[in-house]
């Protein structure tokens, strides 16, 4: 333990140099930090554009299919959940879920 | 009239105002800049980099800021940290480069102008926990409990660091003592 009184000359040293050099001029320094935050915030904007063209894109291919098919759009979706039960849909469902959500995962990543 | 340190976090929580947001760094960025020479034993470049790396993941975190510190203690803690990162993955910080600690007297054969030069150089054979603890505490006359809560410790490891820092740098300028001028 340092003794107060011993090191007062050094805390009133350690002060005088802060005070007498405080001020950094900004030069610059707020509009490039500016700057890279506006590229950045560019980037995650096209990011989730990138994702919802392709959400959408996977959605009119998937109506587009079933309307050609001679199918209404309820009906293709009504359809595998007839044709097969639970134990299928479930584990098929969940696989599908996890594939959408590395593949945004992966799409976001800075 | 000037728009208020909360009105301008206030938009940019809302509204992520980037505007609101270069009001913010131009009011802060010389205390981080400073802080970031200090650690990084006065690399301005790099020390430049971490502040603008400091600023960008204020931006992005400033929804989380709920106001329990101060603004100036909640950047600096993200200044901390972003310093620590980048030599966490250099594995070695700026004391490592440090060729050998001088276990006596840095020179004292000074005049008063060199005396800042003397001090920075007594200052980079800290560690940089005792560095930030000692800037912090007797540079920017932070409490140690802001101290504590910027660099993640515990208050009694705060006080310690700023013990063990105070006792080095004591040893290390004690020709200014002797000098008088400070004495």
């Amino acid at each position: 333990m340092v003794n107060k009184l011993e090191t007062q000359w050094l805390e009133e040293a350690l002060k005088s140099v802060e005070v007498s050099d405080n001020y950094i001029d900004d030069n610059g320094f707020s509009t490039g930090v500016m700057e890279a935050i506006a590229q950045e915030e560019t980037a995650r904007f096209l990011r989730w554009r990138k994702i919802i063209v392709s959400v959408v894109g996977l959605l009119l291919a998937f109506g587009l299919f079933s309307i050609m098919s001679g199918h209404s759009v309820a009906e293709a979706i009504a359809e595998p959940l007839t044709r097969y039960d639970w134990t299928t849909i479930v584990p098929v469902g969940a696989i599908f879920s996890l594939l959408v959500s590395f593949g945004c995962t992966a799409a976001l990543k800075e | 009239m000037a728009i208020s340190e909360e009105q301008l976090i206030a938009r940019v929580q809302k509204k992520r105002c980037q505007h609101a947001f270069g009001e913010l760094i131009k009011r802060y960025q010389s205390d981080v800049r400073q802080l970031l020479r200090k650690l990084t034993s006065g690399d301005l470049a790099l020390a430049d980099d971490l502040a603008q790396d400091t600023f960008i993941k204020a931006f992005k975190g400033l929804k989380n800021f709920r106001g329990e510190s101060g603004f100036k203690t909640w950047l600096f803690s993200i200044a901390w940290n972003v310093y620590r990162d980048h030599y966490r993955a250099k594995k070695r910080r700026p004391e490592d480069y440090v060729d050998e600690v001088p276990d006596s007297e840095v020179e004292t054969d000074f005049s008063a102008g060199m005396k800042r030069e003397a001090l920075d150089e007594a200052l980079s054979t800290l560690s940089s926990d005792q560095r930030m603890a000692i800037y912090l505490c007797l540079q920017q006359e932070m409490t140690q409990a802001e101290a504590s809560t910027i660099m993640g410790l515990p208050l009694g490891t705060v006080k310690s660091h700023v013990n063990r820092g105070k006792a080095k740098l004591a040893t290390l300028l004690a020709g200014w003592r002797r000098e008088g001028e400070y004495g």
